[in-house]
């Protein structure tokens, strides 16, 4: 398993470094600094250059980028632009919101998208597995943005079945609290939940199509344990490896969701430190998802050692 | 070996335990896939059945056990015991398999389940099968591993398939096979992934079970120099016929029909020159001009 560890991390280490190289570079791409954002366009090059000094953009961009990425390391995200106050304090309270939709979120496509997957696999040459499957396409394709807006807009505003007034916190009551994440959390799903279902049926489609379980249809064994004990097993790999897939999928949501439903989390912060110009806020948010997904990705390749006993084998000699 | 008299020593059963007529296998291609093929099976023989890739070996063996690939078309009879199976429901399909047919394949290390160790393999066959607790289970188990000379059962049992030879898979497939309980064998190329002295043990082994358990055993295969060894009768298929069938020796010795000759022919023999392999000549006659596979079976030899 060590050894798996340390094979991953030299895929790893390198990815994350990129990750901040390209992170880093937003900065130096798009036009802007924080004179302009905070300044709002005045032009006295005394000011520019004052506080061009205090935010160290005077200095060559690689010793930028390296006392950036020490900060970083040290868990020093920066200060914002936009507040002069510590990045760590605009993104801190944002997190919650966001854990809570993109963890729920996850859940429910891996359960729905899981189950339906499921179905359609087992189902694959009846009029209704074919309908479910068709129907992912759709779910796949869907524009969130619109289809969130219509749906707020219907269930939210017009019959008034959920608020859209933004995020209830839990210390206000598990009802309101779960009622303002309902519409959010499935909507940011929906995407998803349509990808997992594509996925699941194609992995179990191959493991009952396989050679062994035609073994076990032979040696009589119920059709119950051949599609939830033997299918299910072999297809349980390829789905763990689709994890970090599926959480990408949730964060690229996350922006179009929290600006329809008006809630506080880091797709809202993005929005905002995009607005106010306020790099060091945005790269810290957009280096922090990215790293996490990474970090998914290789709990999944952990995970997927400890499943299969050919890679477990590999891993061991 | 010994071929035909190894049966003799049991009772002469009364009848076939499956009987097969007429049965097509259409997909709706220019020829039906199984077209017309008549065969019987009976307890303690086994019929080998040969014929070049394509001919409807393995469709003949799947579709008898009720496993033919969806979109096919199936007529004719398939009758195990006293029950017609063809046009019956998967329900009692699946309670004839395992229990009264069941069936190995090739390529072992793809027909055993990978992430999934022999012991529960073995042990989900028997328990699919047969009303018996843990203890027994293992019994039967441990016993069908000495039976197929898997004497190191611990050690197998812990494996997984892909830490298995290709000949110690083959025969973890065949205990399965014999868990199961069933009194039909299909065994569908199984020793064709093998190498040559690997392939005879497996073979020596299915003929030692069907002995002593008195399976019926379908054995399939492409090389019919594999099969005239242990197989009681042949059966040659062609574009989804019989075109030739009878006991091991008669075919042999006397072929009827030219496919079966040039099969024969291109098998290297000890004592001939081996200076060249013949390889399989490619055929193709015109089969609406030929008898019934039923009269070449059984009328040639009058
Ligand atoms: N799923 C399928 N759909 C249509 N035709 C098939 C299917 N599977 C097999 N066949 C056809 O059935 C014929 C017999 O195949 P098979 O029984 O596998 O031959 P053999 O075992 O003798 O090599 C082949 O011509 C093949 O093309
Ligand atoms: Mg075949």
């Amino acid at each position: 398993m060590t050894r798996v560890l340390i094979g991953r991390l030299r895929v790893v280490v390198p990815t994350i470094l990129l990750i901040t190289i390209l992170t880093f570079a937003l900065r130096v791409i798009i036009p802007g600094g924080p004179a302009d954002a905070l300044l709002g366009g005045s032009d006295n090059p005394d000011t520019i250059k004052m506080i061009n000094e205090r935010y160290g953009l005077d200095q060559p961009i690689w010793q930028q980028y390296f006392s950036w990425l020490g900060g970083m390391l040290r868990g020093d995200l920066g200060t914002s632009y936009a507040t002069g106050l510590p990045v760590s304090d605009v993104i801190g309270p944002r997190l919650a919101s966001t854990v809570e939709i993109v963890g729920l979120g996850m859940l429910l496509a891996i359960l729905a998208g899981g189950a339906i997957g499921m179905y359609a696999a087992i189902h694959r040459s009846t009029r209704l597995g074919r309908l479910v499957f068709a129907a992912t396409g759709i779910g796949v394709s869907l524009p969130v943005f619109w289809f969130a807006t219509i749906v707020a807009g219907i269930l939210g505003v017009a019959l008034r079945i959920l608020p859209v007034n933004g995020y209830t916190p839990l210390a206000d009551g598990l009802v309101p609290h779960l009622s303002s994440i309902a519409m959010p959390v499935v909507l940011i799903a929906l995407p998803s939940t349509a990808l997992m279902t594509r996925h699941v049926r194609s992995t179990m489609v191959a493991a009952l199509e396989s050679p062994y379980v035609r073994t076990a249809w032979a040696m009589g064994i119920s059709s119950r344990r051949v599609y939830f004990d033997l299918a299910l097993k072999n297809a349980i790999g390829p789905v763990v490896s689709f994890m970090p897939f599926l959480a990408a999928t949730l964060v690229g949501e996350l922006v179009i969701i929290d600006v329809v439903f008006v809630l506080p989390g880091l797709g809202s912060a993005i929005v905002d430190a995009v607005h106010f110009r306020d790099y060091p806020s945005l790269q810290a948010i957009v280096l922090l998802m990215s790293v996490a997904v990474v970090l998914l990705s290789l709990i999944a390749d952990l995970v997927l050692t400890a499943l299969d006993p050919r890679r477990r084998k590999e891993a061991t000699t | 070996m010994s071929r035909a008299s190894s049966s003799a020593a049991h009772r002469v059963p009364d009848g076939p335990v499956l009987s097969v007529r007429d049965l097509i296998v259409d997909f709706g291609a220019a020829e039906p896939a199984v077209n017309g093929v008549s065969l019987d099976l009976w307890q303690g023989r086994i019929l080998g059945v040969a014929g070049q890739s394509g001919s409807g070996k393995s469709m003949t063996a799947l579709t008898s056990l009720g496993l033919a690939p969806p979109g096919a078309h199936i007529t004719g009879s398939i009758r195990f015991r006293d029950q017609e199976l063809v046009g019956v429901g998967q329900r009692t399909l699946s309670r004839v398999r395992g229990s009264g047919m069941t069936m190995i394949f090739q390529e072992t290390n793809a027909a055993l389940n990978p992430v999934i160790q022999v012991r529960k393999q073995l042990t989900l066959a028997v328990r699919a099968n047969r009303d018996c607790n843990q203890d027994e289970a293992h019994e039967l188990v441990v016993d069908a591993l000495r039976d197929v000379r898997l004497d190191d059962t611990d050690r197998v049992l812990n494996s997984y398939p892909h830490e298995l030879s290709g000949g110690m898979a083959q025969r973890v497939m065949i205990a399965m096979a014999l868990v199961c309980g069933a009194d039909v064998i299909f065994a569908d190329e199984p020793t064709t992934a093998l190498d040559v002295t690997v392939q005879r043990e497996v073979m020596e082994i299915i003929r030692r079970v069907a002995d002593e358990h008195r399976l019926a055993v379908m054995l399939i295969s492409h090389d019919i120099g594999v099969l005239e060894e242990i197989s009681d009768e042949l059966a040659v298929m062609y574009r989804g016929r019989v075109v030739e069938r009878g006991s091991t020796d008669d075919v042999i010795r006397a072929p009827e029909h030219p496919y079966t000759r040039a099969l024969l022919d291109s098998i290297p023999r000890i004592g001939h020159e081996l200076t060249e392999f013949v390889e399989m000549p490619s055929f193709d006659m015109d089969l609406t001009s030929l008898p019934a596979a039923e009269r070449i079976a059984e009328g040639s030899h009058s």
